[in-house]
């Protein structure tokens, strides 16, 4: 059976809104009063969910089994929306906040708008798609944690911002536009992929891990060049980009790389590889 | 009138913490100063002068009255803010910890702007670092990155660095090599025995070129005259042979470095350049520490809840996000409904945003002298100055602490008191 639950934000908080009781997995079997009475963190107090949220659910036979979570409305200033979730998907219709999708393990979550910072923090699977912009932090681990993302995949339409990947540990990012300084910064496994304009010191401190990036102006003098080649991955990895929605433009299947070896002072085994023909 | 000598009075300016004033005490007036910089002197002279009235909503009122209108704010926020300490002592820091535990707010200090980032760093890398004492008697290379401490922190050369003259080093000055990097020539730079004028914003690209020297990688990009942040590389090939020669070198790193572009990982790849000489000889790091007792309210901060700043209580136990629960960030997304600020002057340190946003919100304000802050606050508490008319305990650059004495009596009470005071009425309004 397929749930669907439509809940729109009734008014924009005026202080932060912790949601990450939102998230699909956990929603399989609740009611609409069961769902309003959620509790949130509003600031210092425990509110009901009801408080700002209103709409409905729909039970049908019909396509897949599984629950699809919609939220509409601007959730800008609403944290942690889909953190931790394992299944389900989550659609956020407009803008949200700060950790959305932190920690997930699985399902999928399409922002239609821009993400806050920390999208995707410490997250072991399932997909996020971003149609707009990103914030800072983007599938990175928090102060103090050795290892950030370590699956699944983030692809994001727009722009990202800094440190993005920061001691990323397995899975795939992919901006679609600009990226801000540091990305792969002490990244230990796992693919970033950016298809604009990267910022400084791409992949500084990284121990292993693949970074793709169209111009490497940036790129600190401890990355090696090793060789200009074809990977036979990249046709894979391209056609797996575009089955999640994106088509990057000039990045064809033929695409050549200059494959730079880094970062030395790490033990130069993570690669950054420029793309010649974008 | 009979004139009082207090003796190795400590200097509550800056984090070098001078504890060797002379202060000329008459009629409850310090009337001179000796073994003092100019900024410690005026300090020292005016410091518990031009205290603000006491006021609530513009209105003069009493402390009782202040402390009631102050609990009343705090308790009805639902996200408070508990900010600033720098220039108090580590005993009212604590209570304000608790304080805002209580409150289940954010609680943040002057680092978050200042010296966070080194303290970040130190979270990832640590920090291979000595006392100021021993960069006295031991140093015979000092290196000062984005710091100036001739117009900073006045005394610290003949005091502790540069020409000072310690166990090891009894020519002071002559048995030093001094080497200052920065983007502009300063005073301190005149002193130099070589000077790295480098481009704004690449720290961490020469840091990681310093390393790969010290390491002895190929760098096969750059030749001999390759600039690296605007200066060749045949002259940071100097600087790396300095660093191995030298017998126990000392880097000092300042604003400059932390607060430009990289931030904390500007000092990460710094402290890890420190790091790699250790393989060759003796090299330190320390953070030239810009209010007096910052460095103690981090320390305060880290031993009550173990992190160093950008904390929140809001549910109940410390959690701890610098960009989510730092200062500036929550002031400028408006995350906070009220503001208790203690010992630090947030209308002319933090940019323009912040200060409107703090102006829309119930503030409390408590300063020993009257500031921007207190021109606006809606509760205003005048406290004694900490180190002239309150005791107490701060923590100099190097970590060590150092305790102040009170020389002068005063009419208002120290921040300790009055935080204390405030957090009583909180339980009580908690509790009905």
């Amino acid at each position: 059976m397929k749930r669907v639950i439509d809940l729109r934000l009734t008014r924009v908080p005026d202080l932060p809104l912790e949601a990450d009781r939102l998230r699909p997995d956990s929603l399989a079997q609740a009611g609409l009063d069961e769902l309003y009475a959620l509790p949130l963190l509003y600031g210092n107090q425990t509110v009901a969910a009801g408080e700002f949220l209103r709409g409905e659910i729909q039970e049908t036979e019909e396509g897949a089994s599984g629950v699809t979570l919609i939220l509409r409305g601007d959730f800008k200033r609403v944290k942690r929306l889909g953190q931790g979730m394992q299944s389900g998907e989550l659609i956020i219709e407009g803008p949200c906040g700060f950790h959305t999708g932190a920690e997930m393990g699985g399902g999928r979550i399409t922002i239609r708008g821009d993400a806050g910072d920390w999208l995707g923090a410490h997250m072991t699977g399932g997909v996020i798609r971003v149609e707009g912009n990103a914030g800072h932090w983007v599938g990175a681990s928090y102060r103090g944690k050795t290892q950030g993302m370590r699956g699944g995949a983030v692809i994001i339409h727009g722009n990202a911002g800094r440190m993005t990947g920061t001691k990323m540990r397995g899975g795939l990012i992919v901006v679609r536009g600009d990226c801000l300084e540091f990305p792969g910064y002490d990244m230990n496994a796992g693919t970033i992929l950016i298809a604009g304009r990267s910022g400084r010191h791409i992949g500084s401190g990284m121990v292993r891990g693949t970074i793709i990036v169209r111009d490497g102006h940036s790129l600190l003098p401890t990355f090696y060049h090793n060789c200009a080649y074809k990977p036979s991955f990249w046709p894979l990895l391209r056609s797996y980009i575009e089955a999640q929605g994106l088509v990057l433009d000039g990045w064809g299947a033929d695409c050549f790389f200059d494959r730079y070896s880094g970062e030395a002072l790490t033990g130069c085994k993570g690669e950054v590889l420029l793309c010649h023909t974008a | 009138m009979t004139v009082t000598v207090h003796k190795d009075v400590v200097c509550t300016f800056c984090g070098a913490l001078c504890d060797d004033l002379e202060m000329h005490v008459e009629d409850n007036r310090v009337i001179d100063v000796k073994n003092v910089c100019g900024i410690g002197r005026s300090k020292a002279l005016h410091g518990d002068n031009d205290k603000p009235e006491c006021r609530v909503r513009g209105q003069q009122a009493t402390l009782e009255q202040a402390y009631d209108a102050a609990a009343e704010i705090l308790s009805r926020a639902k996200s408070p803010l508990v900010y600033g300490f720098s220039s108090t002592v580590a005993e009212a820091n604590r209570v304000g910890v608790e304080l805002a535990e209580i409150l289940r707010g954010g609680l943040d200090n002057c680092s978050s702007y200042c010296h966070g980032p080194g303290v970040l760093a130190r979270q990832h890398v640590g920090l291979p670092t000595c006392t100021l004492g021993e960069a006295k008697n031991r140093a015979d290379l000092v290196v000062f990155w984005g710091a100036n401490p001739m117009e900073s922190h006045m005394r610290h050369f003949s005091r502790y660095s540069v020409q000072a003259k310690g166990m090891y080093t009894p020519l002071g000055r002559k048995d030093r090599k001094m080497v200052v990097v920065d983007v502009r020539p300063t005073p301190s730079s005149k002193n130099a025995d070589l000077f790295f004028q480098v481009i704004p914003g690449s720290d961490y690209e020469i840091a990681t070129v310093l390393r790969a020297l010290v390491c002895e990688l190929p760098l096969p990009t750059l030749a001999d005259d390759s600039l690296v942040g605007g200066v060749p590389l045949s002259k940071w090939k100097e600087l790396v042979a300095l660093f191995k020669a030298c017998k126990y070198g000392v880097v000092f790193f300042g604003i400059g470095l932390t607060q430009s572009q990289g931030k904390d990982l500007n000092i990460e790849q710094l402290i890890r350049l420190v790091g790699d000489c250790n393989r060759h000889t003796r090299v330190y790091a320390m953070p030239m520490r810009g209010h007096a007792n910052v460095n103690g309210n981090n320390q305060v901060f880290v031993w009550q809840t173990g992190y160093p700043l950008a904390i929140s209580f809001n549910r109940g136990y410390p959690r701890f996000n610098p960009g989510e629960f730092s200062v500036i960030d929550m002031l400028n997304r408006g995350d906070v409904d009220a503001a208790l600020i203690v010992a630090t002057d947030p209308a002319a340190h933090l940019p323009h945003t912040a200060v409107e946003a703090l102006k829309k919100i119930p503030t409390i304000v408590l300063d020993p002298v009257n500031s921007l802050t207190t021109a606006w606050a809606d509760v205003v508490i005048p406290v004694a100055t900490s180190g002239l008319s309150a005791a107490g305990t701060y923590y100099r650059m190097d970590n060590v602490p150092i305790r102040l004495r009170k020389i002068l009596d005063c009419e208002w009470p120290a921040d300790l008191e009055v935080l204390q005071n405030i957090k009583e009425r909180v339980l009580d309004a908690k509790d009905h």
